[in-house]
This record gives C-alpha cells, sequence and structure tokens, in this order.
C-alpha cells in the first residue's frame, strides 16, 4: 500500500487561462465559452411562481445584478464576493426579463394543493399547476430557461408528505454497498423532481428555486428538535451557484477540466440504479460526461437485478451491451464523433455478465480503450492526529487494482474543511484498464469538479456517479419517450 | 591632550551595531525556513533594512510577493507582560513608511531569547484607533514571527480576486488508517456434514452436551465450517465425522474463489463476535459491535493506550433526563464499531468504523436513537473518531485482559498507518477558521462526546 497527495486539478476558463477554483477562475477570466460564438450573451428568462414569489426572485436578481460582497469571513477562499451578472461583468451575458415570460399562479390554486397535500397525488397535482403554465408561457416563445418559484407554503405542505425521505447525506450513501439504501428512497418523489421530469417534454431546462435562495430568514431551531437545519449558505455563494446554472442551462460552458492534449478523446460514463416508483423493478441509469465540451447526455438503461449472492444490482450481459451502445450511439447523434477512449464509473462491482457486455458493445462500436471502474463511498478511512481531516486529494493505493482517494476533506486552498462529519472518501477497483491507479484516481479527482450546480469545487462524488443518481431520481417520474438526452435537463 | 588620548583609541565595533545585526541574522534565519528569499538592504538605507521574496514553500515557485522589512533589534521589551509588549515608533520613520504603496513589515526582536514579532505597518495604522498615535502594542500570541507567517504575510495587501493558490505544506505527518491487521487466525479450517438443517437445531443439541460451546461456526450447504476441531466434543454430536476434512487456512483465506473467500470472511465474523462476547455484543439491526451493559450497572470507563500516552474513555454513558409530566427518563450511549473484514493486497484487516448505539436499557434501541447517533456524528471530528478508534483497536488486540482465560482465535496487530509528505498546519488554520473551532468547545454531556486525548 502507498500514500501519495495529489494536488488540485486546474480548470479551464476563457481563453484557456486556468484557476484550481471555479468562482475565482470565472472572476479572473470569465467562463470557458466567453468570447465565442455560442456563448449566451442574454439570458431571457422566464418566471412562473405567485405574484409574491416571483417579485421577490426578480428583486433578488436585480440585487444580484451588480454584485454581492463577500461573507464577512477570515476565510477569504471559500467566500469570495459575487461579482454581478451583466454583460459588463465577468460573465459577458445578462439576464433579460419581459412581463409576457412570466405566468402568475393564483394563491388560491396553490391553496387548493395545500389543502389536499395529505393526497398521494399532491405532489403530481403541483407539477401539474406550474406545467399548465408553463405550458402556456413557452407556447408564446421566448424564454430560455424557465424558474418555477413555489411559495413556501406549498413546500412546506409537499415536505411533509416526504418526512419519511433520507437526508441528502444518505442518499449519498452507495446503493452498490448498501442495498437498504435503495428500499430506503421509495416513498413519494420530490416535486423537484417531478417538475423536471415531466417538464422535460416542454424542451426548455427547469431552475427551481426555493425562497430561502432569494429571501433568507432565519428560522429558529426547535430546543428538542436534534435534527440540526441545514445550514444556509451566505449570500454569495448562493447567487454564484444560481447564475452559473442558469448559465449552463441556458446553453453557455461555465468550466471544464483542464487536459493534456496528448491523450486519447474520452467519454465517461456513469451507471447507476434506481428503483421504479412502484418499488418492482430495479432500472439502470446512465449518465455521460464529456470533458471536451462539458456536456452530458442521458440514456436510460434496461432493468438490473439483485442477485441473491452478492446483493450487488447487476445487469445481463445483453442488457449491459444494449446500455453501452445505446450511449455511444448518443453520443455520436450529439457530437458527430465518437470517443477513443471510453470509461465507465458503476456504482456496483462488475460481474462476468457485465464486462462481457460492456467489451463487445465497445467492440462492435469501434471503441479503441474501454475501461471499467467499480466506485463507491469507502468505510476505509484515514485520520490525521490534527483537528482537519486528511486532504482532498489524498490517495491510498490499496493494491493493484484498487485505490481510495479523498474527494471530500480539507481543502487546501479554503483553509479548512468545509463539510459536516467525518467524510468518507471514494474507492473504487479496476476491472478493466490500460492506466495505474494513481491515474484513475487523478481522474476521478478532476471529474469531481465537474459540477454546474455547484460553485464550491470539493463534491464527494466524480459528475459521472452524481449524475446517473440525479438523474435517477428523475428518471423514475418519466416515460421513455420523453427523456431529453442533454444534461442541462437533469440539473 | 585630552583630544589627543582620543584619537589613540582603537577601532570598536558598537553594541547597538552588533543587536541591530543579530536582529537581521534571526530574520533571515526564519525567512529561509519559510523557504523564501532574505535580500538585505545594503549600506545606503534610510529606514528599511531588507525585503522578503515569498515563495511557494511547496514547489518553490515565486508567488510574486515582496514585502519591505524594517528591523529593530532590542535587549528588553518595553512594558513587557506574558502577552503583549509595547513599541514606539520614531514619526519620521512611520512617515516614509506609510507613503508609497509598498507593504511594509516592522520586525521587533529581542536575539537574546530568539523571539521576534512582526506588523504590517500599513494595516496598523489604517485602523482609525492607532492613527494618532506612534506607539504599536504587539500581542505575542498571534504576532510572533516564526515560519508559520507565511500565510499571513502573502496576505498584507493582497487583492481579494487574486484567490491565491498555495501547495501544501511540505511537513511530513503521520496517517491512521481504520484497518486494523488481522496477523494470525487458526490454522486449520474443519468442514463436515450434518444433518441438522438450522442454527437453531445446532444449538440445542450442543447445549444438550453440556459442554461451554460458541457461535464461531458456519452452516453452509449442509455442512458446518468451524475453526474448531470438528471431531472433538461437542461438536462431534452435531456432524458426521466420516465427511470431516481438514483444511490448510490458507486455502481459503488466500482463494480467488469468490464463493470460498465469502465463506472465509463469514467464519470471522462469527468468531469475531464468539470472542468478543459477552463484554461486547453483536447487533445485527445494527450491524455493529457494542459494549454490553445494563441500566442498573451503570457507566463505565476503561483505560486505553492512546497515541502518546495511557488514557480512559467513556465505553457506556448513562443520561438522565426529566419530561414536562415530572417522569424521569434514563438512556445509555454504548460506545460501538462496525467491523468488515478485508482482504487488501496479501493481507487481512479488519475495517473499524466507530459508532454508537443508544438503548433505553442496555439492550433495545433508544427511541431517539437514530437522531441522536446523527447528532453526534455532526458534532465529532477526525480527532474525536480517531480517539475512539484508537481504543477499539487497542481493545482488540491480545494484552488486553478480553481474551485472559483462554486463547484468543483471532490475533490483531496494529492500525495500518501511512506517513505523508505534506500536511496541514492545525493551528495556523484554526486561527481564522471559525468553524474549525468545534473541536475545541468544552466537552458537554449533551454533547456526547468522548474524551480527546490526542495532542496536536
Amino acid at each position: 500500500m502507498k500514500i501519495s497527495f495529489f494536488p488540485e486539478p486546474e480548470l479551464e476558463f476563457a481563453n484557456g487561462r486556468t484557476h484550481v477554483d471555479v468562482r475565482f477562475g470565472i472572476m479572473q477570466h470569465g467562463p470557458l465559452d466567453r468570447g465565442t460564438p455560442l456563448a449566451p450573451s442574454q439570458l431571457k428568462v422566464g418566471f412562473i411562481g405567485t405574484d409574491e414569489t416571483i417579485d421577490g426572485v426578480r428583486s433578488w436578481l436585480l440585487r444580484s445584478r451588480n454584485g454581492i460582497p463577500a461573507k464577512n469571513s477570515k476565510l477569504s477562499n471559500l467566500f469570495p464576493p459575487f461579482p454581478g451578472f451583466s454583460e459588463n461583468s465577468c460573465f459577458g451575458a445578462s439576464l433579460i426579463f419581459h412581463e409576457r415570460w412570466c405566468a402568475s399562479i393564483h394563491k388560491r390554486e396553490i391553496d387548493g394543493v395545500v389543502t389536499n397535500a395529505k393526497s398521494n397525488e399532491a405532489v403530481q397535482d403541483a407539477a401539474d399547476l406550474f406545467l399548465d403554465y408553463a405550458k402556456d408561457l413557452t407556447q408564446q416563445g421566448g424564454p430560455m430557461v424557465l424558474i418555477c418559484a413555489p411559495p413556501r407554503e406549498l413546500l412546506a405542505a409537499l415536505e411533509s408528505k416526504i418526512a419519511g425521505r433520507p437526508d441528502a447525506i444518505d442518499e449519498e450513501l452507495d446503493e452498490g454497498s448498501d442495498p437498504p439504501a435503495i428500499k430506503k428512497s421509495l416513498s413519494q418523489p420530490y416535486f423537484h423532481d417531478v417538475l423536471k421530469a415531466r417538464g422535460m417534454i416542454l424542451g426548455i431546462p427547469i431552475q427551481m428555486v426555493r425562497p430561502d435562495t432569494y429571501s433568507a430568514i432565519k428560522i429558529k431551531r426547535k430546543k428538542k428538535n436534534t435534527e440540526q437545519i441545514r445550514p444556509l449558505q451566505d449570500e454569495a455563494t448562493r447567487a454564484w451557484n444560481f447564475h452559473t446554472a442558469l448559465y449552463y442551462k441556458a446553453g453557455g460552458i461555465p468550466w471544464r477540466c483542464v487536459r493534456d492534449s496528448t491523450e486519447l478523446t474520452a467519454c465517461y460514463v456513469g451507471v447507476s440504479f434506481y428503483k421504479s416508483l412502484d418499488g418492482g423493478r430495479l432500472l439502470t441509469s446512465v449518465a455521460q460526461v464529456f470533458n471536451e465540451r462539458g456536456e452530458g447526455v442521458i440514456v436510460k438503461g434496461g432493468e438490473a437485478v439483485i442477485e441473491k449472492d452478492d446483493r450487488q444490482p447487476h445487469l445481463s450481459a445483453e442488457d449491459a451491451n444494449s446500455l453501452l451502445r445505446q450511449a455511444i450511439q448518443t453520443y455520436r447523434r450529439e457530437h458527430k464523433n465518437f470517443p477513443a477512449r471510453l470509461v465507465i464509473h458503476k456504482t456496483s462491482k462488475f460481474s462476468a455478465a457485465e464486462v462481457e457486455g460492456f467489451q463487445n458493445a465497445a467492440a462492435e462500436e469501434r471503441i479503441d480503450t474501454l475501461e471499467l471502474l467499480s466506485v463507491r463511498r469507502s468505510l476505509s478511512r484515514l485520520f490525521r492526529e490534527g483537528t482537519y481531516p486528511p486532504l482532498r486529494g489524498t490517495f491510498l493505493e490499496m493494491d493493484d487494482v484498487s485505490g481510495l482517494i479523498y474527494l471530500r476533506g480539507s481543502v487546501n486552498f479554503f483553509e479548512t474543511y468545509p463539510g459536516m462529519y467525518v467524510p468518507r472518501p471514494l474507492e473504487f477497483s479496476i476491472a478493466e484498464t490500460e492506466l495505474s491507479p494513481q491515474r484513475h484516481a487523478q481522474e476521478i479527482l478532476s471529474l469531481s469538479k465537474l459540477n454546474w450546480n455547484n460553485t464550491q469545487f470539493d463534491g464527494g462524488e466524480p459528475i459521472t456517479v452524481r449524475a446517473a443518481r440525479r438523474v435517477g431520481e428523475i428518471l423514475k417520474c418519466i416515460r421513455e419517450e420523453e427523456v431529453k438526452p442533454s444534461f442541462r435537463f437533469f440539473m | 591632550m585630552s583630544s589627543t588620548r582620543q584619537s589613540h583609541k582603537g577601532k570598536t565595533l558598537s553594541r547597538q551595531g552588533v543587536l541591530g545585526q543579530k536582529g537581521i541574522n534571526l530574520i533571515e534565519g526564519i525567512v529561509l525556513e519559510m523557504a523564501s528569499r532574505w535580500t538585505p538592504s545594503g549600506p545606503n538605507e534610510v529606514g528599511i533594512d531588507g525585503y522578503i521574496e515569498l515563495f511557494d514553500p511547496g514547489n518553490g515557485a515565486p508567488l510574486g510577493r515582496t514585502l519591505a522589512v524594517q528591523s529593530k533589534a532590542v535587549s528588553d521589551f518595553l512594558n513587557d507582560s506574558p502577552d503583549t509588549f509595547d513599541y514606539w515608533c520614531d514619526r519620521r520613520d512611520l512617515d516614509y513608511w506609510l507613503q508609497g504603496n509598498a507593504p511594509v513589515i516592522l520586525i521587533i526582536s529581542r536575539p537574546a531569547s530568539d523571539e521576534a514579532y512582526w506588523v504590517s505597518i500599513k494595516d496598523y495604522f489604517s485602523d482609525p484607533e492607532h492613527k494618532n498615535s506612534t506607539k504599536i502594542t504587539f500581542l505575542k500570541k498571534t504576532q510572533r514571527f516564526t515560519s508559520d507567517s507565511h500565510r499571513s504575510l502573502l496576505e498584507i495587501g493582497r487583492s481579494p480576486e487574486i484567490g491565491l493558490y498555495l501547495a501544501p505544506v511540505p511537513r511530513g505527518e503521520r496517517l491512521h488508517s481504520n484497518l486494523l491487521l488481522l496477523e494470525n487466525c487458526p490454522a486449520k479450517i474443519y468442514v463436515a456434514s450434518t444433518d441438522l438443517r438450522k442454527p437453531r437445531e445446532i444449538w440445542t443439541k450442543l447445549h444438550q452436551t453440556g459442554h461451554e460451546t460458541d457461535g464461531a461456526w458456519l452452516l453452509r450447504d449442509k455442512r458446518l465450517i468451524a475453526f474448531h476441531d470438528l471431531s472433538e466434543m461437542p461438536w462431534s454430536t452435531v456432524c458426521d465425522l466420516g465427511t470431516l476434512e481438514d483444511f490448510d487456512t490458507a486455502e481459503w483465506s488466500d482463494s480467488e474463489d469468490i464463493d470460498r473467500r465469502r465463506q472465509f470472511t463469514q467464519l470471522l465474523n462469527q468468531t469475531l463476535r464468539a470472542h468478543l462476547y459477552p463484554s461486547v455484543r453483536y447487533w445485527p439491526d445494527e450491524d455493529c459491535y457494542a459494549y454490553a451493559r445494563t441500566i442498573d450497572e451503570g457507566p463505565l470507563k476503561l483505560p486505553y493506550r492512546s497515541l502518546k500516552r495511557k488514557s480512559d474513555i467513556s465505553v457506556v454513558s448513562r443520561f438522565k433526563t426529566t419530561t414536562r409530566d415530572g417522569r424521569t427518563l434514563q438512556w445509555l450511549r454504548h460506545l460501538a464499531f462496525r467491523g468488515q473484514f478485508r482482504r487488501l493486497g496479501e493481507q487481512w484487516y479488519l475495517e473499524i468504523t466507530p459508532t454508537y448505539r443508544f438503548t433505553r436499557d442496555g439492550h433495545y434501541l433508544a427511541r431517539l436513537h437514530e437522531d441522536w447517533l446523527k447528532g453526534i456524528k455532526r458534532l465529532e471530528g477526525n480527532r474525536a473518531v480517531l480517539s475512539v478508534l484508537l481504543f477499539w483497536a487497542d481493545y482488540l488486540r491480545p494484552r488486553t485482559d478480553l481474551f485472559e482465560d483462554r486463547d484468543a482465535p483471532l490475533r490483531f496487530g496494529k492500525l495500518l498507518g501511512f506517513e505523508m509528505e505534506v500536511g496541514i498546519n492545525d493551528k495556523q488554520w484554526l486561527s481564522h477558521d471559525p468553524k474549525g473551532k468545534f473541536e475545541e468547545i468544552p466537552i458537554t454531556e449533551e454533547l456526547f462526546l468522548p474524551n480527546l486525548d490526542l495532542e496536536i
């Protein structure tokens, strides 16, 4: 066993300039595509909500236009200011609103859903309400992104229905090693997921915004309630995350991983599993992420089964083959070329049948190099003797085919550990490869920085796995023919 | 006459000059220690003794940052107290330092005690409170000039938009894993067919013999698998001795056959459970081993060997609360761990994940177990979890009295540890990290934290 440390991977921004941090990179250099014909310079934004929520979001966006000062903290690298969002800001793009692109939902309609919130269909009813207005709005043409702003009382009523759901930390547990986690997530789907799934048919990405994002209020913690409310991020960070996500959804590319031009064109595929809403079937989801354009396309996979012996979900050779062929074909259709190297990150171990299926598909689709890795959150951990946990980038090579990489941990750039809980590293084991475990670990560390939904770069998972998991939650609420291939519709 | 006598006096070195040079030498030594560069101003300096050019200590890359330095070496600090001392600047010096846009730091040193303290002149005197005075009060705790001052020097006058990135400091530190080496296990594995189909039937029959037995066996495919010699009593009563076979343990532990490897892992689990019982019990629903104790037996602390010294830890704690209607509720917190055997490379390890089990009586889970578990895990930081891990590693090793009257079937070695080439300066991070201080909060019963006995 061997321990080593990988420095923070750099990200690429406008004009090929680099920085390790998303926010400082954008502030200094601008988003990756700035100055190119593909960069969106005017983001036309539509709104759906009550009069009150639409006003709330719009006034926050107007206030953010000229920037938001940094949180008062000595951790200046963790809490930078938001530089504003206008054509003169580093984003080089502005938000365009128009009264015609606003759909106001009447209070009595919201009250109707809130009153019936106890029924099983409450989440679907709420989504119907928003989507009816969204349809009218999109028929008029114009907006590139729809901002859905449900009021606080609606979210509170819907969330009481999903009280039994595991929190986000539990959801991050790897289903491959922990079958009970799959069972737990079988309850009601989230309003957010249903809205995204059913809104896909409109052909416009949806950005949901919670009232806490634009009008933060302090919620008093109940004395006896040990369930701590997740601390709200500072206003500048919220503005960063919101505007960057809007930019991406409107077709922009905020950043990408720096890649060595001598390397093969690579395509990364995340394979994850989710249960159908009725709980009866275990389906596969696939998310693909491409370094070259920072794009992801989505493919819905076939059914998996959990075998009695190892309690992990697996695909048959035929399903594995069809899944990967479908993925490669979708890639080709979207990107007009095909990758030389294909890396699969799967959240359970590879069975012999899966290896065979994937290999055959790669050969049939003329992919030169196929690499198969199973990845999961590990319970094997490292401890420093000090206050802070190990540095992000700490890598333990466990043997020739497996390793632990800390994606969550103390971040040297932030000079703190920006998380709760003692962090769990990501463990991977290689079923088939041409690279060393170190190279895979470095690649996974880079891929953990490709999350356009979060401008704080220390996500605990590579985008392959994170996206596959998120996509699974949405795919379970949707009919196959309505699936849009772009990742923009899922985040 | 007197003037003639003066002219005959030999040349002398001024004491002040020597002291001044000692101050410069002290600064230069510290700057070199921070892997940066010191350049003296030369003979015609008028208030700046030299320049510090900062380099990245990780990779030696220049950071494009140079600070002007005025050194003042003294024999004694003025108004010296354990926490502070004062220094009065010359007004002309001050005016000189404050003009222009170069960052200037003043370093006051007492070479006799190897002490030096620093202040950023522009930052200090831009504070309205200090503007009209020439006095500087140094805080000894936070303004000491050492190689650790590197990061703070970089911050002086820096634009917040840069997002300066430095590699981690190249200081070696030890990382402890939660993988406990399995040094030894019984040499043979015995396998025999049995007519009994359920573990309960086997237990019943074993008990009828009146012999002492344990659960360190498996029933798989109509066969009994154990480290115990199945030809001996009472095991011989539950299997068909005509089918008895023995194998070298290595045939199972080193096997590439997934099924055989799985059975070996199960046998290790059963053996560990059997030998920890009854002090530490395995709870299948929570998949954890927890220290056993009833509510009447009360709390318990046990000694263990930590990193540097012997310490003790609460393995069972008792808590009490009174409800609004006057009822008294009690519950226990049991130190626990999840244990998973793993084979990495050529070795087997027990992966220990510290956790807790909250019970209302020592057996049944407390109603709020899940909430309390989440709560304590949020509060515990790296050091607290390491303390618990070290306790379990120590507890499982054979020199404890755990297996005092019988041979331990599984012998564990040390936790696997690693020397890392880069590390974190915890004190420096903590000095500006409000969140990082959570482990320095005084520990109360409500926080449910175990003793922290590590020294940084």
